[in-house]
């Protein structure tokens, strides 16, 4: 976050920085840097999830406009290609959602806060 | 903190973190509803026949059209299963019974239209529902389904068969009975020879309910029926019914297999409720967890099998149907862990809609499920009030 001005107009924020002497000088509240830093940092955390999400989302809605009320198989039982494999895809996203992607979002997000949390004690 | 340290603690956190979501989203997501179908939940049970009361809305508007119409053993099981979950909710829920009576009614006799049974016909090169078949010791079986959805309507609904309907109703019925009591071993045929004790429960039912329509309770026939149930079509080892018998000589075909067990124990609630608790405790043997989900093995221990038209398919010796027909006798039997388990993984498996099911008139259903899934799941999530005292 270069660049985001504060009210010292010498003193552009930079989140690298060691927090410290420069905060009395620029009137940044540090409730706010370390408030934007845990945002981005569980933004980044998630971001692979949100895709995942996404596809899966987006697969749902693709296989219930395609099947309506069919579901997986026609009512006489006969196979559209289209309709499995949109079915199919759409449940292995839901899988990968539950079991892979959500939890090692968590997984990223949690180490990412104990992290911001270890180097602002430091 | 040093940096390896830090390093060395964001590892172990966002590990630990990982592994706990893992193990607590899934089971907690899927099952979010499962608490909602077991203790009744008016909204759930509602949205999902909302969807079906479209369902059959819609096939009354292809009949009157004339094209296409929904037809054959699927249709039968689907017009059957409305019926049945409909007459459910009209028992569990008096207030609903002048909206949804009259479409189970619908649904039931949609079920017993000749086209559905075109499979048994050609099966037997006749008819079931002809004088002389009626007549005849030809077991037909399968057209319990039908009856048995025509009983359950008419408990529910004060508006009288048609006249031809009723007289089927009550020769075949009759018929039933008449062939139970013939038989030496408690079953009668579905196809040539060949006798599924799942079927027969079917007819167990279909009697009881006649005899509850009409105030005649058929007690010898039924008894005798659970009598057999008990002496040779349970396999003593497993608890399961035999999938497949010999009609004549009480012969297995076939394994004893959970798919034909969880749906007998579902039919056989309508006609003996001890019947009904001995198939589940068979049932309750063959699940299988993993992480708060549950499933069926369809094959007793020590046999072994391919899925079939009645298992579905069969993963890692988990059957699809099994799992589903499971719900049934859980929820009426009272295994509120157990359903809660097999309807998380349903709720996996279904993916079901519950965008704006919440809504006044909106519809739940689940995405994979189809016409016949979803009617399959409609009465079994909603069974219990069917169960006979």
């Amino acid at each position: 976050m270069r660049g985001l001005e504060t009210d010292a107009p010498d003193h552009p924020l930079d989140i690298t920085d060691d927090p410290g002497d420069w905060l009395g000088e620029t009137g940044w509240r540090p409730g706010a840097r370390g408030l934007w830093r845990l945002v981005t940092s569980v933004f980044f955390a998630v971001r692979p999830a949100l895709g995942v999400l996404l596809a899966y989302g987006l697969s749902t809605v693709a296989f219930s406009s395609v099947s309506a009320r069919g579901g997986l198989l026609t009512p006489d039982a006969s196979v559209d290609p289209v309709v499995v494999g949109l079915g199919l895809l759409a449940l292995s996203l839901r899988l990968t959602v539950l079991w892979v992607a959500l939890p090692i979002a968590a997984g990223r997000v949690v180490a990412a806060v104990v992290g911001l949390a270890a180097n602002g004690r430091s | 903190m040093t940096p390896s340290a830090s390093r060395a603690l964001q590892m172990i956190a966002g590990v630990a973190t990982a592994a706990l979501t893992l193990v607590v989203l899934p089971r907690v997501w899927c099952g979010r509803d499962a608490d909602g179908w077991y203790d009744g939940s008016p909204a759930l049970e509602r949205a999902l026949a909302m969807e079906l009361v479209g369902f059959e809305a819609e096939d009354t508007e292809t009949r009157a059209a004339g094209s296409s119409r929904y037809a054959g053993e699927w249709a039968l099981v689907t017009h059957q299963m409305v019926a049945l979950g409909l007459a459910q909710l009209c028992m569990s829920h008096p207030e609903w019974r002048a909206e949804f009576a009259p479409v189970a009614r619908t649904a039931a006799l949609r079920s017993f239209l000749p086209e559905m049974r075109d499979f048994g016909t050609e099966a037997w090169g006749e008819d079931a529902l002809s004088p002389e078949v009626l007549a005849g010791p030809h077991g037909h079986a399968y057209l319990a389904y039908s009856a048995l959805a025509i009983g359950m309507s008419l408990l529910v609904s004060d508006e009288p068969l048609p006249a031809d309907v009723q007289a089927d109703y009550d020769a075949l019925i009759a018929a039933y009975i008449r062939r139970l009591d013939a038989s030496g071993t408690g079953l009668i045929d579905t196809y040539p020879g060949e006798a599924y004790p799942t079927d027969v429960a079917a007819v167990a039912g279909s009697i009881a309910v006649h005899g509850r329509v009409t105030r005649t309770w058929h007690r010898a026939t039924l008894t005798r029926w659970a009598d057999g149930v008990r002496e040779s079509q349970i396999d003593p080892g497993s608890g399961l019914v035999f999938q497949r018998l010999d009609a004549r000589t009480g012969k297995a075909h076939d394994a004893p297999r959970a798919s034909g067990t969880g749906l007998a124990a579902y039919f056989a609630g309508f006609a003996d409720r001890s019947i009904s608790r001995d198939l589940t405790s068979g049932i309750l043997r063959q699940e299988r967890t993993f992480l708060g989900f549950g499933g069926i093995h369809e094959y007793a221990p020590g046999h072994d099998g391919p899925g079939d038209v009645d298992s579905g398919p069969v993963i890692l010796g988990v059957s699809v149907s099994a799992t589903g027909f499971a719900l049934a006798p859980f929820r009426a039997n009272g295994h509120r862990a157990q359903f809660m388990r097999i309807y998380r993984t349903t709720d996996l498996f279904g993916l079901p809609d519950t965008i704006g099911w919440g809504d006044p008139g909106g519809r739940f259903r689940f995405r994979t499920g189809g016409p016949i899934g979803n009617a399959l799941l409609f009465a079994f999530l909603t069974s219990g009030p069917e169960v006979a005292p």
